[in-house]
């Protein structure tokens, strides 16, 4: 009988076995570029639906979630983390790469654990590839012990990682120790947030939230990192040196991580493909910018006047370059760019879907892209830049004590954006702030400068705001409608070229058409529950494991994410 | 000539002289003697050639000739009785009558028919397992496509389900109730060789000469580690002596759908939308709503776009086949012809075959054989990126594309609101093609030998060499669409004037894909076979060996010159290219005893050891074995006098048998190699680990029992046969993924873990009426009742006990599995909540409680309510409806009852077969899309959403409830659910075979005509939304079928 068996001598051939993978650097960073497709952050239009940026967001913004709602659960991605942090060391892989390999496993470990514990507090810390037999059925460690093990998997990545200048060709994506530094401010900075410490008691957070953004932002300029002259082409010049941490595309068919969606759920509908539509303005938003000497619209200061019926006028230099308001010029088109293109909202001035708010959002939505090319986006996410190091420094500064050291960080931003620099060279900021006044100032700063970069959500979350800024209240937007008849519009848009028509509603706008403030929350108030800073960790996984404890705050819950 | 040759045998010579001499004793007793003729045909008008005719009481006789003619001599007075192996006897008073033309009724569980089971032949006298069988000429009739769409309802315990009706698409099929989590195909095995669906597919009903399922354990036992869900033996027809036969069937049909759901008009679809806005309370100036002079069109303007693109499928088959020999060389030589088109513009389907078998007797004891045969298929359909090769979404996205937008304006696809045009899809010429070109080739040698010294001892070997090759090109074309103006009040409505251009810019491509699978099994088998005295022994024992290669290989180009020139030297970008490889060999050793005391007491008892590389070399080889036994209670001497009882058979059979179906190499610890790498300056390539290594897996194995009877009365004309049957599947290879924490966060491969039980009973029951000479009928029905239960299945620690799967049937719930692939009628697991119903006035929503939320949502008018039934920590009520409340809303989502009716009628040369088939005892969720109400311009509703609560209309039967997004979907509940009982005309065969004093002019054996009709009628259905047999509201429609054919033999 043996004789015959040569023919069941066969060997798998479309796969790598396990050793291969740690004796050999192009697999193991194989290895690692699939760690970053899965853990690398990228676009999404949502978090604009759960804050005042966007209309949307029902179940989070009505007080409907339950605690299945929320399920963040990507210990696969840790395992797969882990595997490489234990199994590197045991291949033949020289030193300097070993050690590259494993900067960026910690780095990503850091990142992923982050992610969960913004979202529940402390979940289980698992820091090694668990085998079968061993006690499995793990519980939650706490938010103070899972907060320490990310800053400690960030400091080996800063340790381990190699230095990447903006411009030296190997930052091409990959994470490096300026990346390692940037995130561990921002951990910090949330760490020292109302969300973990309601009553603000650790002041000493707030200290080593200063330490680290003030260790990256030094770190990073020595590289040559720093603000990128040009607010508007940000997205567009990839890989500036203002990018820190990026997830790029570049088209190609067969690999779905290769591409994004945004452009095309953010651009009208009219002039989109494969989208449903998202980061719609809200008229909250609108009216948050700044006028151009960078005064608030209602601030009697301001050198320039502030006109609700042509309120896109004179205003701080970003809201053009992020909001589209009815008649402004957007060069989007269905089979490219359309230099000139103006964008109309009023009603029956589109067709498929047209925007509820009466507004769009142009930030990052690429003018030159015809509408499948904004379906299978290449424009490369940014998940954090040079500017919120500086927004993050600012505000970690302000809380410990040091408010002055805030005013030259946000007058760079400011500068940057092209806000009139002003007699006293604040552009725009008040002299001599106290800590709250600067707090909000730092505020307003974050939500109008990472407008629209699923920043805002977090940040709400982070400063316990829902609650006390929105609850009780609609998101608003316009109803705009044509003062004369259809065939008149018509008779009047043909009679000018557009840049004519631009200038001419620059001045007549209000004799062809009526705005009327509209509730975008047609059916509810915004309603956020105490809840919902930390959220309940799904029915899923605890009927998987009864050592998993609910969250505080959700059904029988028991673990205190405060601690 | 055969015939001649006995006449000259002295010793016959001598028992004729015998004979003559009794029949002219006979003559003399019973007066005057004449000549009687005429000829014996089957009920499909085919000559019988050999049927025997006897005159009753006398041994006076005849036997056909080739072209099925008798002449017999017999007192005008007598009786001639007709049979022929397999027919129903028939018996015919003379009358005086001079010429008598008989048709015989083919008769189901005829003892002497001789059918295949494994690795040997059998009459059905002595079949001890649970075997059903079917004869290629029974299905001849249907133009199919593929020979296990013709199966339909025609085999007890199969269960077929058509996958969907784009031509050259497969059905699925199922023998017996589903005892596993994993691939629930049955092992086909043709002409001995273990092959595939695909090959099975590959053949046409006229080349088959039967088809024999094997559904117990103990049948099956003896092909292993394959043959868990059953075995499906085929054996295709070869020549026999004679002079050569040849026959042509041509058949055209055409298919209708039985059924098409119907959806919301354009005026109901924009009074959806309407109506999802005031729900909001969206501001009434909201340019989304729908202005009166809108509505008012949309009453008058409405566009069914499933009619606009739809065609009536049709297909013809030709097919020709000769046979004959004489004793030294045998052979048969087929070929058909299929072509087909399917329901939407450039679905079309082709397929060829050639099949010839060469039997030579080399000497009295050695026979060779070789057999070969080919096919080639060709399919065209869409280059269609979604859901590619399953057409049924092209038919879904129609279903409920909007009506409120014309497919078409002056000739032109209309690009307003629409993101792609099926019309544009299905013209090649404008998007471009899928090609598919699948052939075969399939060569066998066999050689038999019967060693001379040892009486009953015979020797065979056979190799067989199987090549198959599937060639898909597709070019991929970017497209326009034409953007129209817009008018009415909201610019609503699709006006006539183009204003620009929507393109659809797929990528501009040209992509190859080379699939080949090679394959050879060798076997060489030993026979023993042989009578002492009232023992009767058969013995074998075969070493079989079977290795396979399979490849594959694709490259795309892109940016092509010029889509006129669909080559690859008009692509400019090399993109991608890419292919994969695997190897896969099989090893068995098989036995089988079988004993029999004067066909009384029968005994059977084989074995099988199988290698499978699926598992690691220590957990490679499984032992299967089985045993049977038979008792005929008729040939008892006890027996003797129950006359009514012609005979009684009890059998009971015990079986083990294998799956492996699972995929191979779980036992290492591999990585694989994907092209989702992240982008750095480039895209790159990555690798991820593969599955847990599970160092024990091992075979999934079924133990079976089966008992049964088989019993005949009255003359044989009724015939009862009963089956029951019990079946542990254990060691069920499943992912174990919910017996481990989230926090492991490997992914699980198959681990052996899981049991489920299976039991029920199949009886089938026949009547061949007392016919005469004109009128014959033989009607049959069967019935099958099986159940499962699962009794261990990977589920989490905290799982309620109410949500639990264990003790109940497979499909209830997912449970993370594929389960419900293959479940019949399954589309969604039953979970779901109990709907107490739609919340219509202020006071009922006073009512509830304070806090009361419905999935988190405070309640309100129109919602759909839901029982209270208990918390996340209690079983009562909490005051609101969450995921705990939910429950097990039905018993089964797989059918546990299944029956058929079959009546054969013959009057003369015409003859009728209807058959009669249902299922019932199942439910089923209705699918997303018909729990669905959308409140958008792109896609409709189904139409009985007109009929929702709202304001105006609170008697509405359905809920009202819109959230502020464009779709609202409702959980699965009762309210949605649906009953999938049914009973329908399942097949009417009609047939005419013109007279033989008409066919033997034009010098033709037989020529006959036949009509047949599928799925013609529905005669009850629970489900009154769609047609119960397809598996979701939107699936692909289930289709009636009608035929016409026309058979000539010469």
């Amino acid at each position: 009988m043996a004789g015959c068996t040569k023919v069941l001598d066969k060997k798998p051939l479309s796969q790598v076995s396990e050793k291969d993978v740690w004796n050999n650097l192009d697999l193991a960073n194989a290895y690692m570029n699939r760690i970053y497709a899965r853990n690398l952050p990228g676009w999404s239009t949502e978090y604009a639906d759960y804050s005042d940026e966007s209309d949307g967001g029902g179940s989070y913004m009505y007080g409907q979630l339950t605690s299945n709602s929320v399920n963040y659960w990507p210990y696969d991605d840790i395992r797969e983390i882990n595997d490489l942090i234990v199994n590197i060391d045991g291949g033949t892989i020289d030193t300097t790469n070993k050690r590259i390999l494993k900067g960026q496993a910690f780095f990503f470990r850091g990142w992923v654990y982050f992610q969960m514990v913004i979202r529940y507090g402390g979940v289980p810390l698992v820091l090694h590839p668990q085998t079968a037999n061993e006690d499995l059925f793990v519980k939650r460690n706490t938010t103070s012990e899972c907060m320490r093990q990310i800053v400690a998997d960030l400091d080996s990545a800063a340790n381990d990682l190699p230095s990447f200048g903006p411009t030296s060709g190997s930052n091409d994506g990959h994470v490096h120790k300026g990346t390692a530094l940037a995130v561990k401010g921002r951990v910090l900075l949330y760490y020292a947030s109302p969300q973990f410490d309601p009553n603000q008691t650790h002041t000493e957070r707030w200290q080593a939230a200063y330490d680290a953004n003030k260790e990256a932002k030094d770190y990073l300029e020595s590289k040559g990192f720093g603000l990128y002259s040009d607010y508007s082409k940000l997205w567009f010049d990839e890989m500036n040196k203002e990018d820190i941490f990026v997830r790029r595309y570049q088209y190609t068919p067969n690999n779905s991580e290769s591409w994004n969606n945004w452009a095309a759920s953010t651009r009208p509908l009219d002039f989109s493909q494969g989208a449903t539509g998202g980061n719609r303005p809200v008229l909250e938003i609108v009216n948050a910018y700044p006028m151009k000497d960078g005064k608030n619209i209602n601030d009697p200061s301001s050198a320039y006047i502030y006109d609700p019926s042509y309120y896109w006028k004179n205003r701080d230099p970003r809201f053009q370059q992020t909001i589209v308001y009815n008649s402004a010029e957007w060069g989007i088109g269905n089979n490219g760019p359309q230099p000139g293109r103006i964008q109309w909202t009023y009603v029956g001035g589109e067709q498929n879907s047209p925007t509820i708010t009466g507004f769009y959002m142009k930030k990052a939505v690429d003018t030159t892209q015809s509408a499948i090319e904004a379906y299978n986006s290449s424009t490369d996410w940014v998940e954090l830049r040079f500017a919120e190091v500086l927004l993050n420094l600012a505000e970690a500064a302000n809380e410990s004590g040091k408010t002055d050291e805030a005013y030259p960080l946000l007058t760079d931003i400011r500068a940057r954006a092209g806000i009139d620099q002003g007699s006293d060279g604040l552009y725009g900021l008040m002299p001599g702030m106290t800590k709250d006044q600067m707090r909000e100032a730092i505020r307003l700063e974050r939500q109008i400068e990472l407008a629209f970069e699923g920043k805002r959500y977090w940040d709400l979350r982070r400063w316990r705001l829902f609650e006390t800024k929105l609850n009780g209240t609609r998101r608003h937007g316009l109803t705009i409608t044509l003062k004369i008849s259809t065939d008149e519009w018509k008779s009047l848009k043909n009679s000018m070229s557009s840049e004519e028509l631009e200038s001419y509603l620059d001045q007549h706008y209000t004799d062809v058409f009526n705005d009327k403030v509209k509730v975008v929350d047609t059916q509810f108030d915004i309603n956020w529950k105490p809840e919902y800073y930390f959220f309940a960790i799904p029915s899923s996984q605890l009927q998987l494991n009864s050592n998993l404890e609910q969250t505080m705050g959700w059904d029988g819950g028991t673990f205190d994410p405060l601690k | 000539m055969k015939q001649k040759s006995i006449f000259f045998d002295p010793y016959l010579l001598r028992f004729s002289t015998f004979f003559i001499v009794m029949i002219l004793m006979t003559n003399f007793v019973l007066g005057q003697q004449k000549v009687i003729t005429g000829a014996v045909t089957d009920d499909q008008g085919q000559a019988l050639v050999g049927a025997n005719i006897k005159v009753k009481g006398t041994p006076n006789g005849a036997v056909t000739d080739e072209a099925g003619k008798y002449s017999v001599t017999a007192s005008k007075n007598a009786t001639l009785v007709f049979s022929f192996s397999g027919f129903a006897p028939q018996t015919v008073q003379i009358n005086n009558q001079s010429v008598i033309d008989i048709t015989l009724v083919r008769e189901i569980n005829n003892l002497q028919e001789v059918i295949v089971t494994g690795y040997r032949s059998q009459t059905r006298g002595s079949v001890l397992g649970s075997v059903t069988s079917v004869k290629g000429s029974a299905v001849v009739d249907v133009p199919v496509d593929n020979i296990s769409n013709a199966l339909s309802g025609r085999l007890s315990g199969v269960t077929i389900t058509q996958g969907s009706g784009a031509p050259g698409m497969q059905s699925d099929i199922r023998i017996r109730a589903s005892g596993t989590y994993n691939n629930t195909d049955p092992l086909y095995v043709i002409d001995g060789i273990v092959s595939d669906k695909f090959a099975f597919d590959g053949l046409t009903a006229d080349q088959i000469e039967d088809i024999t399922v094997l559904k117990d354990g103990a049948s099956a036992a003896i092909y292993g580690s394959r043959a868990a869900n059953g075995v499906l033996l085929v054996t295709t027809k070869r020549g026999k002596e004679g002079a050569p036969a040849i026959s042509y069937t041509g058949i055209y049909g055409v298919q209708t759908p039985t059924q098409v759901p119907k959806t919301l008009s354009a005026f109901e679809q924009a009074s959806a939308i309407n109506l999802q806005l005031n729900y909001i309370n969206a501001d009434s100036n909201d340019a989304r709503y729908y202005t009166q002079d809108e509505l008012d069109y949309f009453k008058t303007h409405s566009w069914n776009w499933v009619d606009e693109m739809w065609q009536n499928p049709q297909s013809t088959q030709h097919s020709l086949d000769v046979s004959g020999g004489n004793s030294k060389v045998r052979y048969f030589l087929g070929g058909s012809y299929n072509y087909s088109i399917g329901s939407f513009n450039n679905l079309d389907y082709s397929k060829y075959t050639l099949r010839g078998n060469v039997d030579v007797s080399v000497t009295r004891d050695l026979k060779v054989s070789l057999d070969f045969n080919t096919d080639t298929r060709h399919t065209d359909e869409p280059s269609w990126q979604i859901g590619n090769q399953r057409q049924e979404d092209l038919y879904k996205a129609l279903l409920v594309r909007t009506k409120m937008v014309p497919p078409y304006v002056n000739g032109d696809p209309v690009g307003n609101w629409v993101e792609w045009h099926p019309g544009v899809v299905v013209t090649p010429s404008l998007a471009g093609y899928e090609k598919r070109n699948q052939k075969e080739l399939n060569a066998t040698v066999a050689i038999n030998y019967t060693v001379p010294f040892v009486k009953g001892l015979s020797v065979r070997t056979s190799l067989n060499k199987y090549d198959r090759d599937i060639f898909i090109k597709q070019l991929n074309m970017p497209y326009n669409m034409v953007l129209f103006n817009t008018t009415g009040q909201h610019s609503h409505i699709v006006g006539d004037s183009a204003v620009g251009l929507r393109p659809r810019a797929a990528d501009d491509f040209l992509r190859s894909e080379d699939d080949k699978v090679n394959r050879y099994q060798f076997n060489v088998q030993v026979n023993y076979k042989r009578n002492f005295g009232k023992h009767g022994i058969d013995a074998l024992l075969v070493y079989e060996q079977a290795e396979e290669d399979v490849t594959s290989f694709y490259g795309r180009k892109d940016d092509l010159i010029s889509s006129a020139i669909d080559q690859y030297i008009s692509a400019q970008t090399p993109k991608d290219v890419g292919g994969d490889e695997d190897q896969s060999a099989r090893l068995s050793y098989v036995g089988l005893a079988s004993y029999n005391y004067a066909h009384k007491y029968l005994l059977d008892a084989s074995f099988r050891y199988d290698a499978s590389l699926i598992f690691p070399p220590g957990h490679r080889w499984g032992f299967f074995p089985s045993a049977s036994a038979g008792w005929v209670v008729s040939d008892e001497p006890f027996f003797k006098n129950v006359h009514f009882i012609n005979d009684l058979k009890l059998r009971a059979s015990v079986g083990l048998v294998g799956n492996d179906a699972v995929p191979q190499w779980q036992y290492l610890q591999l990585y694989n190699i994907v092209n989702t790498g992240a982008v750095f300056n480039s895209p790159t390539v990555g690798i991820e680990p593969g599955v847990l290594p599970n160092p024990n897996i091992t075979w999934e194995k079924a133990l079976s029992y089966n008992t049964g009877f088989d019993t005949r009365f009255w003359d044989n004309r009724l015939n009862f046969k009963l089956d029951l049957f019990y079946r542990r599947t254990y060691d069920i290879l499943g992912s174990s993924q919910q017996s481990y924490p989230g926090t492991f966060g490997a992914t699980f491969g198959s681990t052996n873990y899981q049991k489920i039980d299976a039991k029920g009973f199949e009886v089938e029951l026949g009547y061949t009426g007392n016919g005469d000479k004109e009128f014959n009928y033989h009607v049959s029905a069967n019935f099958g009742f099986a159940t499962t239960k699962i009794i261990q299945v990977d589920e989490a620690e905290n799982l309620p006990s109410y949500w639990s799967a264990i003790g109940r049937p497979v499909g209830l719930q997912s449970n993370g599995t594929s389960i419900n692939k293959n479940g019949l009628y399954s589309s969604d697991m039953l979970l779901g909540y109990v709907a107490v119903g739609v919340i219509r006035t202020q006071a009922e929503l006073d009512a509830l409680p304070a806090g009361y939320t419905i999935l988190g949502v405070k309640p309100q008018l129109g919602m759909l309510n839901y029982k209270d039934i208990r918390g996340p920590n209690s079983n009562k009520p909490d005051g609101k409806i969450t995921a705990d409340d939910r429950e097990f809303l039905g018993k089964y989502s797989i059918p546990p009852m299944n029956y058929g009716l079959t009546l054969n009628f013959s009057w003369r040369s015409f003859g009728l077969g209807v058959l009669v088939q249902g299922v019932a005892g199942a439910k089923s969720m209705l699918g997303t899309v018909g729990r669905d109400i959308q409140a958008r311009a792109e896609e409709s509703s189904m139409e009985y959403w007109a009929d929702s609560w709202s304001p105006e209309n609170p008697n509405g039967k359905y809920p009202g409830y819109r959230v502020s997004s464009y779709r609202t979907r409702y959980d699965p509940s009762t309210f949605f659910l649906v009953d999938n009982s049914f009973v329908r005309l399942k097949n009417v065969n009609f047939s005419y075979a013109l007279p033989q004093a008409i066919t033997s002019r034009a010098g033709l054996k037989a020529v006959r005509v036949f009509f047949n009709g599928t799925n013609l009628f529905m005669i009850y259905s629970a489900n009154k939304l769609y047609d119960p047999e397809q598996v979701l509201i939107n699936s692909y429609p289930t289709m009636k079928n009608y035929s016409f054919g026309l058979n000539i033999s010469l």
